[in-house]
C-alpha cells in the first residue's frame, strides 16, 4: 500500500526545452530592440543671411573661428584646448551679446558641439552657428 | 538496468540546464528593465557626444536624419533636401505660419560644409528652432 502511495506522488517532470525556447526568443527580442543611448537636446542657433540680428546689448558679438584641426580663435585671439581660464577671462572681459561661430568646411559636427559645450561651460550661452 | 540509467541521464541533463536558464532569465530581466524599445532609424547615425546635461523633454514633430554620406531623411523617410524644404514650408503654410521646430539627428562625422546647405534651407523657410540631438557621455572629473 505504501509503495502505491509513493507511486501516486511521483510526478512527470516538465520538459524544460519549450520554456527555454520562448525565453531565448524573448531575450533576443529585447536585446535587438533595446537602445541604451541617452539622448540629449542642444538648441542650435543659426545665423544666416536672412536672419535678422537684434541688438540686445551694447556689446558687439564676438567672432569665433574653429578650424578643422581643432584650433579655436575668439575675437582674433588663439586659444589652445587647455587654456580654459584665459578663454573665460576673455569672455568675461568682453561680455559679448553673442558669439558668432564660423568654421572651416571640413570641421565635423562633433568639433562644433564640443566647442559650443566649452563656451557654455565658460559662461557664454548665446552661441550661434554662422552659415554664411 | 538499462532503462534506469537512461532515466538517470536525462535527469542529470535537465539539472545541468538550470544554471543556464537562470542566467538567461537574468539577462532577459536586465534588457527588459534597462533598455528602451525604440523605432529604428532609416539609416544608422552616431550622434555627437556632449557634456552639457539637457535631457530630451518633448518630442519634436519634424526630425531630420543626416549621415556623413549625405543621406537625408525627414521623419524616417529618405528624401532630398529640396523635398524636405518643400514639405516643411507646405506644413508651415498649412498651419497658418505656426512656429515649427525641427530636430536634427546628424552623424558626428558630418562636416560643416555638408551641414550648411541644410541649415541655410531651414533658415530660409524660417524654422523657429533647430534642435540638435546629442549623446550623453560620462564626465570624467
Amino acid at each position: 500500500m505504501q509503495l502505491n502511495l509513493n507511486k501516486g506522488i511521483r510526478r512527470k517532470t516538465i520538459s524544460m526545452t519549450p520554456l527555454i525556447d520562448v525565453v531565448f526568443i524573448l531575450l533576443l527580442f529585447f536585446m535587438l530592440t533595446s537602445s541604451f543611448i541617452k539622448w540629449q537636446q542642444m538648441q542650435l542657433a543659426v545665423s544666416g543671411p536672412s536672419a535678422t540680428s537684434v541688438a540686445t546689448s551694447d556689446n558687439p558679438p564676438l567672432i569665433a573661428r574653429l578650424s578643422s584641426d581643432g584650433q579655436v580663435s575668439l575675437g582674433g585671439e588663439n586659444f589652445l584646448s587647455n587654456e580654459d581660464e584665459a578663454l573665460k577671462a576673455f569672455i568675461d572681459r568682453h561680455e559679448p551679446s553673442r558669439i558668432l561661430l564660423t568654421t572651416d568646411e571640413e570641421t565635423s559636427i562633433q568639433q562644433i558641439v564640443s566647442l559650443i559645450d566649452r563656451f557654455q561651460r565658460l559662461g557664454a550661452t548665446n552661441v550661434s552657428f554662422n552659415v554664411d | 538496468m538499462k532503462l534506469f540509467t537512461s532515466a538517470q541521464n536525462r535527469k542529470d541533463k535537465d539539472d545541468n540546464l538550470i544554471p543556464l536558464i537562470n542566467v538567461v532569465f537574468l539577462m532577459l530581466i536586465f534588457f527588459m528593465l534597462a533598455g528602451q524599445i525604440t523605432a529604428s532609424d532609416a539609416f544608422k547615425v552616431t550622434p555627437p557626444s556632449s557634456l552639457i546635461e539637457a535631457p530630451v523633454l518633448e518630442a519634436i514633430e519634424f526630425e531630420v536624419l543626416f549621415n556623413a554620406d549625405g543621406d537625408l531623411a525627414l521623419n524616417n523617410t529618405l528624401m532630398t533636401l529640396e523635398d524636405i524644404k518643400s514639405l516643411l514650408s507646405e506644413s508651415k503654410q498649412s498651419q497658418q505660419d505656426a512656429e515649427i521646430n525641427v530636430a536634427l539627428k546628424a552623424d558626428a562625422d558630418v562636416s560643416a560644409a555638408q551641414l550648411k546647405p541644410l541649415l541655410t534651407a531651414l533658415t530660409e523657410i524660417q524654422v523657429n528652432q533647430v534642435t540638435l540631438y546629442t549623446r550623453q557621455v560620462i564626465t570624467q572629473q
